[in-house]
């Protein structure tokens, strides 16, 4: 009996050891900051050319200890080619003495070539779809150039150039009321249903810069064109989201700027023909008075109205700007009015979901009504007035 | 003080600790396939409302027979063979479930948790916790259940709260699109994670007086029905309904989304996992009791210990037998689809044999 008892003691030991089978100490982990995908150009079938940031902790650490004295960087950039995703991230292994973990991944950025590729994307985003370890809350965004560039060009105020990227999409939206960038999992919720979204465009010049939008069709599957700095903001506005965006305006030669503090917007859609559906959207918006360079006198109630009236022409023509692109050039929807018609008019939604982008494409006959009320209730902190609050 | 008996408090809360297992996980994806957008609330609430009544029918069932065990009222009613049969089917039923959802268990805990342990390994352990857990007293389980749901309950709901970041309330619209044979067909998937509403005709002969349990019944279901339309809601307003359709396991990927600003405590989900197997925890303890119940009921000699011991071997290798886990889910359905069959079959067929032979309740109180 006494032998029983420590044979079971044995096989219970035995058992509970394999918790030591997965052990990964923290510095043997390859922490994988973001990625980069390009395409390379020759071969038949698309070969992909994937770039992992992996950060090198011990030398972040020692940076924040000696104040960035170090040349040396506390990351580095692995690049492997190869078909398939999951390949490629299986040969980091054999040039890093690290395992790669990809927990806490920040940024994927893609090349404008590869978003052009039709159905690309999606291949490419099913892996980082399916593994266990990579989120759904994945940034995407589209690069003009080299997406590897981008994960190379290390700003001097950061450290790690994958997650520096990450908050210049996350506080351009936040703070200048960029659209919100896309998620891995967004983009998997727009292609599911075959619509056109829009992902933030990189440019590299001296910095990396945030500029304007790559559109991806949605029955194409492709990324069919960019949307320029104003257009970007004609569809911001459009969506009655932006915040903290800036409007400037000419008034006699003299530059005005006005910053939206507050936004509102009422889209209705009249759906008595659906081969002419009438939208309309009506914004209010509050702003404050941000950049005045004449010495206009404020209190004035005039002045005012005829300001606030400029500004709204300024931005419904903006916003018809973008209106035109979308329709004309890239037969995208990229304000969402689908969403609207399949939430408030569902059967006239049945009725026109085919043939929304492509064949009889109802989206590029809608026709548009714009409607801009501006308020602005203070010029700043210097000479203020009573006539909003 | 402790007293042998079940109280009525511990009764509500097992029955949507034993409910909520295994389906949880994947039910708003199954729901999601069926109904549009985020109607699937309605089906949760029709399912939920019969499994209530077959609720309330085992435990109204049971009341007749106070302090007496299911075989031996199963035997006044339907005679001594088809009892053995009845309890020797069931009890086949419950050791499969038992087995699928060890395999689960082991399957997800490897995956998310523990990439390189051998699964079987995993298995094994969770199985012998089981195991030491069902071979002592039996009132411990519900105090366990007692214990463990509160926390189970709580981790889930707040899970949900921190997705409200990506809530996106256009996900929900519109209401009901659905056509009324997809109600049907959802109501049918849903029954199955009902599937151990019946515990009643078990575990009342526990009670010391049987008599007003409709509160305690509705309580229960109550808490149940709730926990899954916030889990559905939850799913269908972070991600819409068609990636909901399409993610394996929402449930857990809800706490895969979180991301707790700080840095110090980033991920949760392996917490969500670990509270997640305390749940299945509860459930796989009660149905391998209720094995155990109907074999000893049958074989009225062997002792407790040994038949516990007896059965783990034989659920262990059911469990580990199939290969792939897309074998093991549709198994699990199956199998699941079993017992709920032989529970709604058994309270019918015994209300109406109570009602047959006019048997009257004895009223204790």
């Amino acid at each position: 009996m006494k032998h029983l008892k420590w044979l079971t003691l044995l096989v219970l030991i035995a058992l509970f050891i394999p918790g030591c089978w997965d052990t990964i100490n923290l510095e043997d982990r390859g922490f994988i900051m973001g990625s980069a995908v390009d395409l390379a150009k020759d071969g038949k079938e698309p070969t992909f050319i994937v770039t992992n940031q992996l950060a090198i902790t011990q030398r972040l650490q020692l940076n924040a200890a000696e104040g960035s004295s170090g040349d040396e960087k506390p990351f580095s950039n692995i690049t492997t080619r190869g078909t398939g995703i999951y390949q490629i991230n299986d040969d980091i292994s054999s040039r890093s003495s690290k395992t790669p973990y990809y927990e806490h991944m920040k940024v994927l950025v893609i090349s404008k070539d590869l978003a052009e590729n039709p159905d690309t994307l999606v291949k490419l985003l099913d892996y980082y779809l399916r593994d266990v370890s990579i989120r759904r809350g994945l940034l995407i965004a589209v690069s003009k150039g080299d997406a590897k560039s981008i994960l190379d060009f290390q700003e001097p105020e950061s450290e790690l150039p994958a997650r520096n990227l990450r908050m210049l999409l996350e506080q351009s939206h936040e703070n200048s009321g960029y659209f919100r960038p896309f998620t891995i999992g967004d983009v998997e919720q727009y292609h599911m249903v075959d619509r056109s979204f829009v992902l933030p465009y990189l440019i590299l010049d001296k910095h990396v810069e945030r500029k304007g939008g790559a559109v991806f069709q949605g029955p194409k599957k492709k990324m069919v064109g960019t949307l320029g700095v104003d257009d970007t903001h004609g569809m911001e506005l459009f969506s009655g989201k932006t915040k903290q965006s800036l409007i400037d305006f000419p008034e006699e030669s003299e530059l005005f700027g006005l910053e939206i503090i507050s936004m509102r917007r009422d889209l209705s859609i009249d759906t008595s023909d659906i081969h002419q559906l009438k939208v309309k959207n009506k914004l209010i918006v509050e702003g404050v008075i941000k950049e005045a360079k004449s010495e206009e006198n404020f209190m004035e109630q005039k002045k005012f109205k005829e300001l606030e009236k400029k500004a709204s022409e300024k931005i419904e023509k903006r916003i018809n700007q973008s209106i035109e692109t979308a329709q004309d050039e890239l037969n995208a929807d990229i304000f969402n009015i689908w969403k609207t018609l399949e939430t408030k008019h569902y059967k006239t939604w049945k009725k026109v979901e085919d043939d929304w982008e492509q064949g009889e494409n109802y989206f590029s006959k809608v026709d548009f009504d714009i409607e801009v009320d501006t308020k602005i209730y203070s010029s700043g902190t210097s000479n203020q007035t009573d006539s909003g609050r | 003080m402790s007293s042998p008996y079940l109280s009525k408090l511990e009764f509500t809360i097992a029955l949507p600790s034993v409910i909520i297992g295994l389906s949880i996980l994947s039910l708003p994806a199954s729901l999601a396939n069926i109904t549009s957008n985020s109607d699937g609330w309605v089906v949760i609430v029709i399912a939920g409302g019969i499994a209530t009544i077959f609720a309330l029918l085992a435990v109204h069932i049971a009341a007749h027979f106070p302090e007496q065990p299911f075989f031996k009222y199963a035997s006044t009613l339907v005679t001594k063979p088809i009892a053995i049969i009845i309890a020797l089917l069931y009890m086949v039923a419950l050791i499969i479930v038992n087995a699928y959802t060890t395999r689960t268990v082991a399957y997800i805990a490897q995956e998310f948790l523990f990439e390189r342990t051998p699964m079987e390994v995993l298995g094994l352990i969770y199985l012998l916790v089981v195991i030491y857990a069902v071979t002592g007293l039996r009132i411990g389980l519900f105090r366990l259940n007692l214990m463990f749901f509160p926390i189970i309950l709580i981790v889930f709901l707040l899970t949900g709260a921190m997705n409200a970041k990506w809530f996106s309330v256009a996900n929900y619209l519109p209401l009901f699109k659905t056509s009324l044979e997809d109600y049907g067909k959802g109501t049918l998937e849903v029954l199955y994670g009902f599937a151990g509403m019946g515990i009643g005709l078990f575990y009342i002969c526990m009670m010391e007086k049987p008599v007003q349990m409709t509160k305690s019944v509705l309580g229960g279901m109550g808490i149940t029905i709730f926990f899954y339309i916030v889990i559905f809601l939850v799913a269908i307003g972070v991600w819409g309904n068609d990636v909901t359709a399409n993610i394996r396991l929402p449930a857990l990927e809800l706490a895969r989304i979180v991301d707790i600003p700080g840095g110090l405590f980033e991920r949760v989900d392996a917490f969500v996992y670990t509270v997640w197997m305390m749940g299945v925890f509860n459930t796989v303890t009660i149905v391998y009791d209720m094995a155990v119940i109907l074999w000893m009921s049958v074989f009225k000699r062997h002792s407790k210990p040994v038949v516990v011991f007896v059965m783990a071997p034989v659920i262990f290798f059911i469990g580990m037998l199939p290969k792939s886990m897309d074998t093991v889910y549709k198994l699990t359905r199956e199998a699941t689809i079993f017992t709920l069959i032989m529970t709604t079959s058994i309270i019918i067929l015994f209300y109406f044999m109570i009602k047959w032979k006019g048997i009257s309740r004895h009223e204790t109180s």
